[in-house]
């Protein structure tokens, strides 16, 4: 047998294991039987022998999963000019940003390519924002840093807190009772996309710390009602040393734990984008399909550019394509064809679990990307059809604690 | 490779993952526990057609996983006398039962099979990192 890796979406990163970091969690995947693989710099669940890729996407679609996102980036902006800078560096106005609320966001270059996605969160609540949790992916984390520190004013602190921290992401229709029970408390009515501090089942003795989310975590914990699967649910920042009890509490609340192999299944049916895979400072927030989210009417880098291309108007658009078949799967990398002509290749693909069938993610030429319109792949010599739909692949359902969310992605 | 990962000692291996049951003239083939750990989830598997014949080495059939695909291929010549048809609606049992259950196809063989490991070898094989998929 040949094979496991070379059809699949490359790694973000395939550092030598010795070279890996390890999560908080670490020894409850290991008790758990999980199978780790490296990702971007972290050595990673991909899934838990017990149940499998499928067993846990049907768990997060029909009842709760819970996820390590502590490989994530921690970044806590604070200070007077933190709102300056995250305005100026990413495409998200975060003076305008209300207390609790956390946005989707991206961090571009001078030409306007994505760098990295981000969520940027507004912690505090005092008359003018000076407390962000900035987000970014594991593997962009170090750079995404050092770009802000390039642009840091005085009186900003920019402090990477992984390593201090974990993050739990708790995703399904049932997520809300099972993070209720393992805090021990009702949660606010949080809406999609904000967050509140709720006390700390595991409080811990405050240091005299000078960073203000550290300092706060010793009381309290971060809750925000965001995620990666196109559910309810809930992630949740901790200090490394309550992450354990966490995790244990959460599964005894009936989350199933589950790894990266189907926290990309349950992506990619929702249209969510994967940094590193999807995007490699190579494409614009315009061409991914993501003008939603950038806030237009403010100053930032790469503006001028989206601007430009904007005007325009003629660029590639990343779609989804839904295909007939369910026993020839797209993967990164397939080229597509119309009418004969090579119009770009797969920069996501897989089995969806939901559908049955392979879906395929992919940058189309403008006048390919309308729903419809038909696409041929060749997979393992088979010619096989396929169809623009609109995102999501899978639609939301109706929830009973708000409204389905359009949009969900911490990256 | 996970401290509970299986090698029956009445098997033998090929260095690509596959486990042959030597019972002449007929060679039993499937793959490994360790194989499918590595593949995730098996979702599809397109069978040879029974009676066919295969060369040691070809190319035997190929596994969709929800991660990645695989070649799998023929530790033997000879004829495919038999194909296991219940992996056609349940490509699971590669998963639940790669020794058992999961088994691929049984191959008349031409000669006995030479060049296949033995447990220990095989076990040397998936836990020496720089030979192993990880």
């Amino acid at each position: 047998m040949t094979g496991p890796g070379s059809a699949a979406a490359p790694a973000p990163d395939a550092a030598p294991s010795s070279d890996l970091r390890r999560t908080p969690l670490h020894a409850e995947h290991r008790d758990a039987g999980a199978h780790m693989v490296p990702f971007g710099g972290w050595e990673m669940p991909l899934y838990y022998t017990a149940s499998g890729i499928l067993a846990e996407h049907r768990a997060v679609r029909e009842g709760v999963g819970m996820f390590d996102v502590s490989h994530m980036g921690v970044l806590s902006v604070s200070g007077p000019g933190a709102a300056w800078l995250l305005a100026r560096r990413t495409v998200t106005d975060a003076h305008r940003l209300r207390p609790g609320q956390c946005r989707y966001s991206f961090l571009l270059n001078d030409e306007g390519k994505i760098h990295d996605d981000l969520l940027v969160s507004r912690l505090d609540s005092q008359e003018t924002p000076r407390e962000f949790l900035v987000v970014p992916n594991a593997a962009t984390a170090p750079r995404i840093r050092e770009i802000l520190l390039q642009h840091r004013p005085r009186e900003t602190r920019i402090e990477m807190l992984n390593g201090d921290t974990a993050m739990v992401a708790v995703q399904g229709p049932r997520s809300r009772a099972a993070v209720e029970s393992a805090l021990g408390l009702p949660l606010p009515p949080l809406r999609f996309y904000t967050g509140a501090f709720v006390p700390s089942p595991f409080p811990l003795p405050v240091p005299p710390d000078p960073d203000p989310l550290r300092a706060r975590l010793a009381r309290e914990v971060w809750v925000s009602r965001t995620g990666y699967t196109g559910e309810l649910g809930f992630e949740i920042l901790v200090p490394a040393p309550g992450a354990p009890e966490l995790w244990r509490r959460l599964g005894a609340a009936g989350a199933v734990p589950c790894g990266l192999g189907s926290r990309d299944t349950l992506r990619m049916e929702k249209g969510y984008l994967l940094s590193g895979v999807d995007f490699q400072t190579d494409r614009t927030p315009l061409e991914a399909g993501q003008e939603r989210f950038v806030d237009f009417d403010h100053p930032f880098v790469g503006r001028p550019a989206l601007e430009a291309q904007r005007a325009r108007g003629d660029y590639a658009r990343w779609s989804g394509i839904l295909f007939e078949d369910s026993t020839a799967i797209p993967r990164h990398g397939a080229p597509l064809f119309h009418g004969g002509r090579d119009v770009g290749s797969v920069s996501s693909g897989g089995l969806s679990p939901t559908l049955g069938r392979g879906i395929a993610l992919a940058y189309l030429p403008p006048g390919l990307t309308a729903p419809g319109t038909g696409l041929t792949a060749t997979l393992r010599g088979r010619e096989v059809t396929g169809t623009v739909v609109p995102l999501p692949f899978v639609p939301g359902r109706p929830s009973p604690t708000g409204p389905t969310p359009p949009r969900s992605g911490l990256g | 490779m996970s401290p509970s990962t299986q090698v029956p000692r009445d098997l033998r291996y090929t260095k690509n993952d596959e486990w042959v049951r030597w019972n002449p003239p007929v060679a039993v083939v499937g793959i490994t526990d360790f194989a499918q750990s590595e593949l995730t989830d098996v979702v599809f598997v397109e069978l040879p057609a029974e009676g066919g014949s295969v060369k040691a080495g070809e190319r035997l059939l190929v596994l969709e996983s929800v991660k990645t695909v695989a070649d799998v291929y023929a530790p033997v010549s000879g004829r495919i006398s038999k194909v296991n048809q219940e992996l056609k609606g349940h490509p699971e049992l590669l998963n639940k039962d790669p020794y058992g259950q999961g088994w691929l196809v049984e191959i008349q063989a031409e000669n006995p099979p030479s060049d296949l490991l033995s447990p220990e070898e095989y076990l040397r094989k998936i836990s020496s990192p720089s030979e192993g998929h990880h």
